[in-house]
């Protein structure tokens, strides 16, 4: 006999959620209050220049497209009992693979540029290098797991380190910008090549620095005083003016799109169900007649392609018309970020996106919070490395501290509520 | 001060919603042994671990020779003389017997003193008891039935006067489970009160003075064990009549199905698992593989189902060699009920349907270009519950929440569905309750009749012999000549099983 210790789905996957994300929050408050700033202030911030501002909505997305990538990486391997952690390192190689047939196309080896594809027929070719460069650099370390024993965790985070030697390698080498010696980069991707914008919203920098514009023009300035005493903020207007759009383009919707398909393989598909079965009895898997080391081999591919792919919206979708190129920064941190993503959607495409999104908002959030704070009054003087604490918070009370939620919502239902929250217990009856 | 040795008044024990334990009165008359009898889940096991202080009741109280029982605390529960007999040993097997029996109770940080001194109880406690054992034997190397013993003088070396006994029988041949039995009677006239586990009813009428069965967290019945039978215990445990015996007409054997010849298997780690096995299974009967758990049945069923490639020998099905992987051999139409349902039968994880397709998910029966048919397959696995019994037949239920025979079912439901050749089954009522194994072996029964080949595997010596028409034993990984089920008996099965026949490796050299 064996108590239900299993909570309604709605609290389960609703309010537990829910619960965790507001203590990260609380922990994450306390910590502006300790190092002097109102957290009050930086909430507000969020919510009028993250949540409902056109452009933080769409940078949100942004950020989202990438971690709903490296989130769906991360929990296919986990699918199939693995822990990929090497999403950074394939999503550099991704960016790598896609560059190099960018450049072989661009001319950039041979000089020859007869190879230049239109937008439509480019665009698809540059999605299947992202992809098969990240599953590339993905399946070594898939293979000295499934075959050699070798952990993964140890695996993918020294092939993270190798991949961002190669790239920088790639970029003051074969790969590097002519135009730009010393600064690490690839030549900037043709136009027709970006991907499409979904909106045209404003860049959130605008909006701070049109704010400090009308500060001098208030202060009796002429454009020409400012630029001649501002000449770094006059640039820095100047560049913010161009970014008309937000970044976030269609790799959302084909994130979208993916996280469907990605529903569809793992629990539809006799092949999500191998990865599921390894995942869960590697034992009972290979009884089933499962090749327990070639599903692991396989789904360590898929993800690394799946990490691969969101090189492409960093890529093909940035926000910045220089920015189409390969930087040695790679997927900046989203990869890693993936993790906490996958871990709060519970592995499930729909928790991913939703996690995701809420992820990508609070990138958004560390940025308004450095670039607008400066100008509200009273000033706000929080880094954006705030977010990262509280990334980090997130974390801890969605994935190392799970279950003290769980337990204390279960203690709450049982002692409080007699019982309430859970699912009715069905078990079997022993009579034949 | 009572008669008693263990009063145990209104027990009651709940976790959330479902209460394992309720009001439950036992009294235990000092010097005598006392049965516990019930299905799987009944709460014998809460029942213990209250008394052994692992867990706090709701409510209720204890008495131990008349003085009340702290909770909460193996501790207290050992100083007043209740030892536990554990049924998977806690023995460091590196360790020798001292050191076993003194560990957790060394006394100072030098072990020396408490060495001696242990030396001298062990002398003494083996003169008195008949337990004799060499105290510096390594326990590793020591026969179960041994280990057994050094757990039993664990316990009254930290002066047990009441030894629980939990299921102690089922790792024993039947001549070791003799022994222990003798040990258990003159503990009993030393004046040691004695609790026996065990869901053998024939053990239970073999050694009790007195018995009480639980049903589903109740006392439902306390009796003196002259005064009862096997039939009336087995439907106090259920709560209906039972037919103990399994009803069957002569086989009618065919031709061979699964031959066997010269088979060697020898694991990753080098060790000889499967020596010189030899045997035929014919078409509509039954072989019976009978031995102590350990002796390489295991690996019997896992090299005939493909899961590890044979060493040497030769295996055919109808007349052709056996595939090499599990996956092709399921294709040669031989069906696999695994020793262990939770761990390799059945992905727990998984709700009853996906378990249901184990091993089958890839057949077009049930996928289609790689998409799983799954309304088709959760409605198939729904009509499949309802026609094995497997209760509840809720095919979205997780296979976990299931009780072992309906997780069993399941497997079975899975593997006699697909109508196979040939049928191996590993243990198919471990951990099954007397209801349910009524009617697996009338499935098994049935796939016979219907023309399969069957092996059964099967460490409950009765099960092995009312259900096969032949039957061998395994000892060591050899396999004895084969026996007709009905010229045999239990006493010269358990020889076979202790290895006492002719063993000769593939070469024909002796072993």
């Amino acid at each position: 006999m064996s108590q239900s210790r299993e909570l309604h789905p709605l609290i389960n996957y609703g309010l537990v959620p829910l619960l965790q994300l507001v203590l990260a929050f609380a922990v994450a408050g306390l910590l502006i209050v300790l190092i002097g700033q109102n957290p009050v202030q930086a909430v507000q911030l969020y919510i009028t220049d993250v949540l409902l501002s056109p452009v933080g909505i769409g940078q949100s997305i942004y950020y989202a497209t990438t971690l709903m990538f490296t989130g769906m990486a991360v929990a296919l391997a986990f699918h199939a009992g693995l822990f990929n952690i090497g999403g950074e390192g394939q999503g550099l190689v991704g960016g790598i693979a896609m560059t190099g047939i960018a450049l072989l196309m661009m001319g950039h080896f041979t000089g020859d540029i007869s190879l230049l594809l239109p937008g439509f027929l480019a665009v698809p070719i540059l999605f299947l290098f992202s992809a098969l460069g990240g599953a590339a650099w993905a399946a070594i370390p898939g293979y000295l797991q499934a075959y050699r024993g070798s952990h993964l965790v140890i695996t993918t985070i020294m092939f993270n380190a190798i991949a961002f030697s190669l790239v920088l390698f790639l970029l003051t080498g074969w790969f590097q910008n002519p135009e730009t010696p010393g600064d690490p980069k690839s030549p900037l991707f043709p136009e027709s090549w970006w991907l499409w914008k979904l909106g045209d919203f404003y860049q959130y920098q605008l909006i701070g620095l049109e704010a400090q514009y009308q500060e001098f023009k208030d202060a009796g300035l002429k454009v020409k005083d400012i630029k001649a005493q501002h000449a770094d903020f006059w640039n820095e207007r100047a560049m913010a003016r161009s970014m008309k759009n937000s970044a976030a383009n269609v790799s959302f919707l084909f994130a979208l799109l993916l996280a469907v398909g990605f529903w569809f393989f793992v629990w539809r598909t006799k092949w999500g169900y191998a990865i599921r079965a390894v995942g869960f009895n590697q034992t009972a898997a290979r009884y089933g007649g499962v090749n327990v080391p070639r599903t692991m081999v396989m789904t360590v591919c898929i993800s690394g392609a799946l990490a691969g792919l969101a090189t492409t919206n960093i890529i093909l979708g940035n926000g910045s018309d220089s920015e189409h190129v390969l930087r040695e920064t790679g997927l900046v941190g989203l990869g890693f970020v993936g993790i906490a993503v996958a871990l709060m959607g519970r592995n499930h495409p729909f928790g991913i996106i939703l996690a995701a999104l809420l992820f990508g908002s609070l990138f958004q959030w560390g940025e308004v919070i450095q670039l607008k704070g400066q100008f509200i009054r009273p000033k706000l003087d929080i880094d954006k490395e705030i977010v990262v604490a509280l990334q980090g918070l997130v974390v801890l009370f969605t994935g190392a501290l799970y279950l003290m939620v769980v337990w204390a919502v279960q203690w709450f239902a049982t002692r409080i509520l007699g019982g309430w929250g859970f699912v009715k217990e069905e078990i079997g009856e022993e009579r034949a | 001060m009572t008669n008693f040795a263990i009063e145990l008044n209104g027990i009651s024990k709940s976790f959330g919603p479902v209460q394992a334990n309720k009001d439950i009165d036992l009294a235990v008359e000092t010097g005598t042994i006392h049965g516990i009898v019930g299905e799987n889940g009944a709460g014998k096991s809460t029942l213990m671990s209250i008394l052994y202080g692992f867990y706090v009741p709701d409510e209720g109280s204890i008495n131990v020779f008349g003085e009340p029982l702290e909770f909460n605390s193996s501790q207290k529960a050992i100083e007043a003389g209740i030892g536990m007999v554990h049924q998977h040993f806690m023995l460091g097997e590196p360790f020798s017997v001292l050191e076993n029996i003194i560990l957790g109770a060394e006394g100072s940080f030098l072990l020396g003193g408490a060495m001696s001194k242990a030396r001298e109880t062990l002398l003494q406690l083996s003169e008195r008891y008949g337990l004799s054992v060499d105290p510096d034997a390594i326990v590793g190397t020591l026969p179960v039935g041994v280990q057994q013993r050094v757990e039993i003088l664990k316990a009254l070396y930290r002066g047990a006067k009441v030894l629980i006994l939990d299921e102690p029988t089922g790792v024993l041949t039947p001549q070791e489970a003799d022994a222990l039995f003798d040990i258990l009677r003159s503990l009993k006239e030393q004046g040691t009160t004695i609790l026996l586990i065990t869901h053998k009813l024939h053990e239970i009428m073999n050694v009790t003075d007195s018995v009480s069965v639980i049903r589903r967290g109740e006392m439902v019945g306390h009796r003196k064990t002259e005064q009862t039978s096997p039939e009336e215990l087995a439907e106090l445990m259920v709560g209906r009549k039972v037919l103990l015996e399994v009803d069957k007409a002569p086989a009618q054997p065919k031709d061979v199905a699964l031959s066997v010849q010269g088979l060697n298997y020898t694991d990753e780690r080098g060790i000889q698992r499967l020596s010189n096995v030899n045997f035929d299974v014919r078409a509509g009967e039954i072989l019976g593989v009978a031995g102590v758990s350990g002796n390489g049945q295991a690996f019997l069923l896992e090299v005939l189902s493909g899961m590890h490639a044979p060493s040497s020998g030769r295996i055919t099905v109808n007349g052709a060699p056996l595939a090499k992987t599990p996956d092709l051999v399921r294709h040669q139409s031989i069906g696999h009920v695994p020793e262990d349902r939770q761990h390799m039968g059945l992905v727990t994880a998984f709700p009853a349907w996906e378990s249901g397709i184990l091993g089958f998910q890839a057949s077009a029966l049930y996928c289609n270009q790689g998409a799983m048919k799954t309304g088709l397959i959760k409605e198939a696995m729904g009509d499949l519950m309802e026609k094995f019994d497997v209760r509840p037949p809720n095919p979205l239920l997780a296979t976990a929440k299931f009780s072992g025979g309906n997780q069993q079912k399941i497997v079975l439901a899975r593997e006699i569905d697909k109508a196979p050749d040939v049928l191996l089954v590993g243990q198919p009522t471990r951990g099954v309750d007397i209801g349910a194994i009524e009617f697996i072996h009338r499935q098994i029964i049935a796939m016979r009749d219907a023309g399969t080949a069957i092996l059964l595997v099967s460490v409950e010596l009765e099960e092995v012999l009312s259900l096969s028409d032949r039957v061998v034993a395994m000892f060591d990984g050899f396999c004895s000549p084969d026996r007709v089920t009905a010229e045999t008996d239990e006493r010269s099965l358990g020889l076979l099983m202790a290895g006492e026949f002719e063993r000769t490796t593939s070469e024909g050299m002796a072993a």
